[in-house]
C-alpha cells in the first residue's frame, strides 16, 4: 500500500483492455457462453469502483448499481427529477417561453405532469428554493442571451487514456449540462450540505472523468454545433443546491484511481478470485469499510454487504450455489446484448479503419439504428420525422412487435443529445407506409437540425437487458432473505419450497391420493 | 375479496366442471391442495400440450378455490404481457367481470379500471392510496414476472394467495426464483396459497445466449431432484382434427427429451372436425386465380377433405430463395405471395352464416410477417381481412387457436441452412405454430431445404393418412 492507496491494495494497471474482435462486432460469431471481451463501463460504474471494488461485484452479479447515488427505492429518483426540472426550466427560459419568476409555478406543473406525490414535490421545492436564491441572476442572464446550454449530453469513447500510459479504455456517460456560452461542464447533485467546503464525495472525480471522456473524442466526430468548442479549456463545475464547486483538471491522483477502478472492473467480470480480492479490499482508497464503520455515502453497505444471516431456509448454501451460476449467466447476457451494442455503436464512428466503420454502419442501420430526419414541430413536444424507404421497412418490422419507444440521439453516438422518443402511429399527421412518423420527444428545441437517429436495443421492450438486472436483484434478495424462528419457518411456503427443492423431503407435482 | 358476480361465475364453473375429463379434474384438485403436506411439499405441475385446456384448468381451479374460500386471491403470472392478457380473457370467459381481473402492466398511460387494465410505475408513485386499496381488494391480478416487484412493494396480494405460473416453458430457473423472491420471500407475511406451474415443456423455449438459462424451470427441477408420483399430464386435446393432431404428435416425439411421452388423443368432438365440421361451407366456385397460384392449385390446397397440407415451395411458379432484410430477419417473397393467395382464396371460399373465414398466417420470421401484411394490404380482395391479427409470429400465436392456419417457414437456400429452425429448442416454434390449427393446416416449406431434417421429415411423414396432402412433393 502506498500513500495514494493507504487502505486498499493497489491494483496492477491493465496492460490492455479486452476488446471485442471484428467478428463479434460484425455479428459473425454465434453469441453463446461467456463473452470474450470486457464490459463497456459507464462513468457511474467507474465512480462506484473507485468508491469500493465490491460495488463492481454487486453491479455485475447482483444487478445493483449507483452506490453513490443510491439504488432505486432509496433516493426515489429525486435527484433525477431535480435535474430534469432544472433542464426544462433553463430550456424554457432560454427559448423565451417562461420568465425566471415562473420557476415555482413551473415546478407545480412538472410535478403534476410527472404524477409526483406531495412529499416529493415538497422536497423538490425546498431544494429548488436554495438553488433559486443563488441562480436568480444567471437565469436573468439566460433570459437575455438565449440558448447555448445543452442538457443530458451522451458521450462515448474508445480512446480514454490515463496518465502517461498508452492503454485505451472504453467509457460512456451522460453529462448533465454543457454551457457553450460560459464554457463549462456541470455535474448537478442533491448531495452535500450548506456548510460544505468541498464537493460531495467523488463528485469532483465524476465531473473530471466526464471531461476526460469528452476530450478523448476526436474533433472530427463532434457535431457542427459544438465543433469549434475547445472542451479542454472548459471549467468543470459540481453544482449542489447550495454552492458551485470548481474542479481542477490536472488530477494525477484521479488518473491513478481511474486505472485502478478499470482494472477491478475487468478482473471481477472474468475471475472469481478477483471477487474474493474485492471483498478483502473493500472501501475507498482513503476510507476503509468495515461493519459498524461503513462509508456513509455508500448506499450498498447495508443493502448488500452487511446484512443479518438467517437460520432458515436450511438449504441456503445449496440455493446460493445454484444462484451463483445464474447471476453470472444473467450478467453475460447483458454483455452480449447491451455492452456489445455499445462497442458496435462507438466503433461505427471511432474505428481507425473507414471501411470497417462503413461495414458496421451498414450492419446496424435498419437493425439497431434508424436514421430520421426531423421535418417540423407540430406542438406538444411532437415532431414529424421522415425515414428512408429501406430503413422504414425495417422499422415497420420492429413495430410489428409494438416496440414504440426508442432512445433517440441527436448529433452522434460519440457525442449527442440523448432523449426518449415515442412513435405515435395513430396520429393523424403520420403515414408510416410512406416513412412519415410522428414522434413525441421533449427538450430538443434548438437541435432539430442535428442528425438524429433512433436506437433499438439499448432499451428493448420485451425482455430487455435491464430486466436481467431486476432478475439479479430479486435473486440476491432471495439469497439474503430468511427467518430465525423454527415454528414460522416450518409453515412458510417459500422456506419449505427451497428446502424441498435442494433437500431431501418429498416433492410431489400431483396430490398424493391420486 | 369477492367477485361482483359470484353466481354467474359459479354457474360457468359448473358448466366447465361437467366437461372436464378425469385428468383435468385431478390436475385441478392438485392446484387446490395445500402446498405444505405431511409427506413434504406439493408443487403442482400441469403438463398441458396444445389444446388440452391447461389454462382453463388453472383458471377453473383457482376460481373454485376462491369460491370455496380455500384461497383468498389469485396472482396469475405469465411470461409475456401478451400471454397475461390471454389469461385475463380466459378468466373473463369464465364469468369474471373485467374489473375483477386486473392486468398489471408497466405503461402508466394504460389505465382503465372498468376494463381491468392498470399501468403503473415501478414504485407505484403514480397510484394514489385509493388505487392501491382497490388493487389490494381485486380478486385476481395477472402480470408478467417483472411486475411482481410492484406487487410486493404495494403488498397487493394477501398471504393466502395462489400463484399460478403459466407457460413454464418460458420460465427459466432465474425467473422462477424471481417469482419466489417477489411473492414468497417476505419476513412478516406467509404466502400460504402456494404455487402451481402450467405449461408444455416442449413449447416455446427461452431465447438466451447462456446454457444455464436455457433450461426451463421444469427441467431445472428434474435435474436437481426426483418428483414423486409424476406430473399432472393432460393428453386429451379438444382443438385439433385427428390429422393435425397426428402431425403434432410426430413433432412431439421428435422434440421430446425424455422417453415414454404419451401421445395426444383428440376428443371425440375434435377428432373429425374439419372446417366443414366447424360449420364452414366451402364454395369452390369462389376460388379465383391468385398472383402466384392458379385456381386449380388453390382449390386442391383448400379442399376441406385435405385437413393437413404441406406445400413444397420449390414448385411454386417463379420460386425464389429467402432474402435477409436490413433488420437481420428473413423473408421469402414468392412464398409470401403463395400464403397471401391461399389466405385470400380461403377467405372467399369458406363461409359460415354469411361470415367469411379469417385465416391466420403464422411465420417464425418478423420480416415475413411484415411482408405478408404489406402484400395483403395491396390486394383489393383482402380489404375485409383484419390484418392486425391475421398475420402473426409464432411467439405471438402461443395460447391461441384458429380454424385455419397457414404456416410460412420462409427458409429456402442452396446451402440447406435453416438457422434457428434447426436449433434443438427454438425449432419448437414450428410445433407451436402448427398446433394452433383446429380444422385445417397448410404449411409452406421448401423440400430441397428442409428435406431430411428430422423434425420436418416427421412433418411430411403422412403415409396412409386420408386427410393429408403433400402438394408438389416428390
Amino acid at each position: 500500500m502506498s500513500s495514494v492507496f493507504p487502505t486498499r491494495l493497489r491494483r496492477q494497471p491493465l496492460r490492455a483492455w479486452k476488446w471485442p474482435r471484428q467478428e463479434h462486432l460484425l455479428g459473425g460469431v454465434y453469441r453463446r457462453g461467456a463473452p470474450p471481451f470486457d464490459p463497456f463501463p459507464s462513468i457511474q460504474d467507474v465512480v462506484d469502483a473507485v468508491l469500493c471494488p465490491v460495488t463492481v461485484v454487486h453491479r455485475a452479479y447482483h444487478g445493483l448499481h449507483g452506490a453513490l447515488t443510491g439504488p432505486r427505492g432509496i433516493s426515489e429518483g429525486i435527484g433525477e427529477h431535480f435535474h430534469e426540472f432544472i433542464s426544462i426550466l433553463k430550456n424554457d427560459i432560454a427559448l423565451g417561453r417562461r420568465r425566471p419568476d415562473d420557476a415555482l409555478s413551473l415546478l407545480r406543473t412538472y410535478c403534476s405532469w410527472r404524477g409526483l406525490d406531495a412529499e416529493t414535490e415538497h422536497i423538490l421545492r425546498q431544494y429548488l428554493s436554495y438553488w433559486l436564491r443563488r441562480k436568480r441572476e444567471s437565469l436573468d442572464e439566460l433570459w437575455n442571451r438565449g440558448a447555448g446550454i445543452f442538457f443530458e449530453v451522451h458521450i462515448a469513447s474508445i480512446n480514454v487514456k490515463f496518465g502517461r500510459r498508452e492503454v485505451r479504455y472504453p467509457i460512456h456517460g451522460l453529462i448533465d449540462e454543457i454551457d457553450i456560452v460560459d464554457k463549462k461542464i456541470v455535474e448537478r447533485t442533491l448531495r452535500g450540505n450548506e456548510s460544505d467546503g468541498a464537493p460531495p464525495f467523488l463528485k469532483d472525480f465524476q465531473v473530471w472523468l466526464l471531461w476526460k471522456v469528452l476530450t478523448s473524442i476526436n474533433q472530427d466526430l463532434i457535431p457542427d454545433i459544438w465543433r469549434n468548442e475547445n472542451f479542454k479549456e472548459y471549467q468543470l463545475i459540481v453544482e449542489t443546491p447550495y454552492r458551485d464547486f470548481r474542479v481542477e483538471k490536472n488530477q494525477p491522483l484521479f488518473e491513478e484511481w481511474a486505472e485502478d477502478a478499470l482494472a477491478w472492473i475487468s478482473d471481477i467480470t472474468r475471475s472469481s478470485i478477483a471477487v474474493n480480492e474485492a471483498w478483502r479490499n473493500r472501501g475507498h482508497h482513503t476510507r476503509p469499510c468495515n461493519f459498524g464503520d461503513e462509508i456513509e455515502e455508500c448506499a450498498l453497505a447495508h443493502l448488500a454487504c452487511y446484512y443479518r444471516r438467517r437460520r432458515y431456509p436450511e438449504r441456503r448454501s445449496a440455493l446460493r450455489e445454484a444462484l451463483r451460476s445464474l447471476y453470472r449467466a444473467l450478467y453475460n447476457e447483458q454483455l452480449w446484448s447491451h455492452d456489445l451494442l455499445l462497442y458496435q455503436l462507438t466503433r461505427m464512428e471511432q474505428d481507425d479503419d473507414p471501411a470497417f466503420r462503413d461495414e458496421l454502419r451498414g450492419l446496424l442501420t435498419g437493425r439497431n439504428i434508424y436514421p430520421v430526419e426531423i421535418e417540423s414541430a407540430i406542438g406538444n413536444d411532437r415532431f414529424i420525422v421522415r425515414i428512408d424507404g429501406a430503413i422504414n421497412e425495417s422499422l415497420s418490422e420492429v413495430v410489428q412487435d409494438e416496440n414504440f419507444s426508442f432512445d433517440m440521439l441527436l448529433g452522434a453516438f460519440s457525442i449527442g443529445l440523448r432523449r426518449r422518443a415515442f412513435l405515435i402511429l395513430d396520429d393523424a399527421e403520420a403515414n408510416p407506409e410512406d416513412g412519415r412518423y410522428v414522434i413525441r420527444v421533449d427538450r430538443i428545441n434548438g437541435a432539430e437540425r442535428m442528425n438524429a437517429f433512433l436506437i433499438r436495443g439499448l432499451l428493448l421492450k420485451e425482455d430487455p437487458w435491464f430486466l436481467k438486472r431486476l432478475v439479479q436483484q430479486a435473486l440476491f434478495s432471495l439469497e439474503k432473505w430468511g427467518m430465525d424462528r423454527e415454528d414460522r419457518a416450518r409453515n412458510h411456503t417459500a422456506v419449505r419450497l427451497i428446502d424441498t427443492l435442494f433437500g431431501a423431503g418429498s416433492l410431489r407435482a400431483r396430490r398424493e391420493r391420486d | 375479496m369477492s367477485f361482483s358476480n359470484r353466481s354467474l361465475i359459479a354457474e360457468r364453473l359448473e358448466e366447465v366442471e361437467s366437461r372436464l375429463n378425469p385428468g383435468q379434474v385431478s390436475a385441478a384438485e392438485s392446484v387446490l391442495d395445500e402446498p405444505i403436506q405431511d409427506y413434504g411439499f406439493l408443487l403442482p405441475i400441469i403438463d398441458g400440450p396444445p389444446g388440452t385446456g391447461k389454462t382453463t384448468v388453472g383458471a377453473y381451479a383457482s376460481l373454485r378455490g376462491m369460491l370455496e374460500g380455500r384461497v383468498q386471491s389469485i396472482l396469475y403470472v405469465a411470461p409475456t404481457n401478451f400471454a397475461a392478457l390471454q389469461a385475463k380473457r380466459t378468466f373473463e370467459r369464465l364469468g369474471v367481470q373485467s374489473r375483477d381481473v386486473i392486468w398489471l402492466n408497466p405503461w402508466g398511460s394504460r389505465r382503465n379500471w372498468n376494463e381491468g387494465v392498470i399501468g403503473t410505475r415501478w414504485n407505484l408513485s403514480d397510484l394514489g392510496p385509493n388505487d392501491i386499496r382497490r388493487l389490494r381488494s381485486v380478486p385476481i391480478i395477472v402480470c408478467t414476472p417483472y411486475m411482481l416487484g410492484r406487487v410486493k412493494r404495494g403488498q397487493l396480494r394477501p398471504s393466502n394467495t395462489k400463484v399460478i405460473i403459466d407457460e413454464f416453458s418460458q420460465i427459466d430457473p432465474a425467473l422462477f426464483f424471481l417469482i419466489l423472491s417477489r411473492t414468497g420471500a417476505s419476513a412478516d407475511r406467509h404466502l400460504r396459497g402456494g404455487y402451481a406451474l402450467l405449461g408444455d415443456p416442449l413449447q416455446l423455449p427461452i431465447v438466451t445466449t447462456q446454457q444455464e438459462l436455457m433450461e426451463n424451470v421444469f427441467e431445472f427441477i428434474i435435474s436437481h431432484r426426483t418428483i414423486d408420483g409424476g406430473l399432472n399430464s393432460l393428453t386429451m386435446q379438444y382443438r385439433m382434427h385427428n390429422e393435425i393432431c397426428n402431425a403434432v404428435n410426430r413433432m412431439r416425439e421428435e422434440l421430446s427429451f425424455w422417453r415414454g411421452l404419451r401421445p395426444l388423443e383428440p376428443s371425440n368432438e375434435a377428432r373429425f372436425r374439419d372446417l366443414i365440421g366447424l360449420g364452414y361451407e366451402f364454395m369452390e366456385q369462389n376460388v379465383e386465380d391468385g398472383q402466384c397460384l392458379d385456381s386449380e392449385a388453390l382449390k386442391e390446397i383448400l379442399d376441406p377433405s385435405h385437413v393437413f397440407v404441406v406445400v413444397n415451395t420449390d414448385r411454386l411458379p417463379r420460386s425464389t430463395n429467402e432474402e435477409r432484410t436490413p433488420s437481420g430477419s428473413l423473408r421469402n417473397a414468392v412464398e409470401a405471395d403463395a400464403a397471401v393467395d391461399i389466405a385470400i382464396a380461403a377467405h372467399q371460399a369458406y363461409h359460415i352464416q354469411n361470415q367469411r373465414l379469417n385465416p391466420r398466417i403464422i411465420s417464425p420470421y418478423n420480416a415475413q410477417v411484415c411482408d405478408i401484411k404489406n402484400k395483403l394490404r395491396r390486394r383489393p380482395e383482402a380489404t375485409r381481412i383484419p390484418l392486425e391479427d391475421c398475420v402473426i409470429t409464432a411467439y405471438k400465436s402461443q395460447g391461441r387457436e384458429f380454424p385455419f392456419v397457414i404456416v410460412s417457414l420462409v427458409r429456402k437456400n442452396s446451402n440447406r441452412t435453416i438457422g434457428f429452425l434447426e436449433d434443438e429448442k427454438l425449432r419448437a416454434q414450428i410445433y407451436v405454430a402448427c398446433s394452433r390449427a383446429q380444422g385445417k393446416l397448410v404449411i409452406l416449406m421448401s423440400e430441397e431445404t428442409f428435406g431430411g431434417k428430422p423434425l420436418y421429415e416427421e412433418l411430411v411423414n403422412v403415409r396412409g393418412s386420408r386427410h393429408a396432402m403433400l402438394w408438389g412433393w416428390d
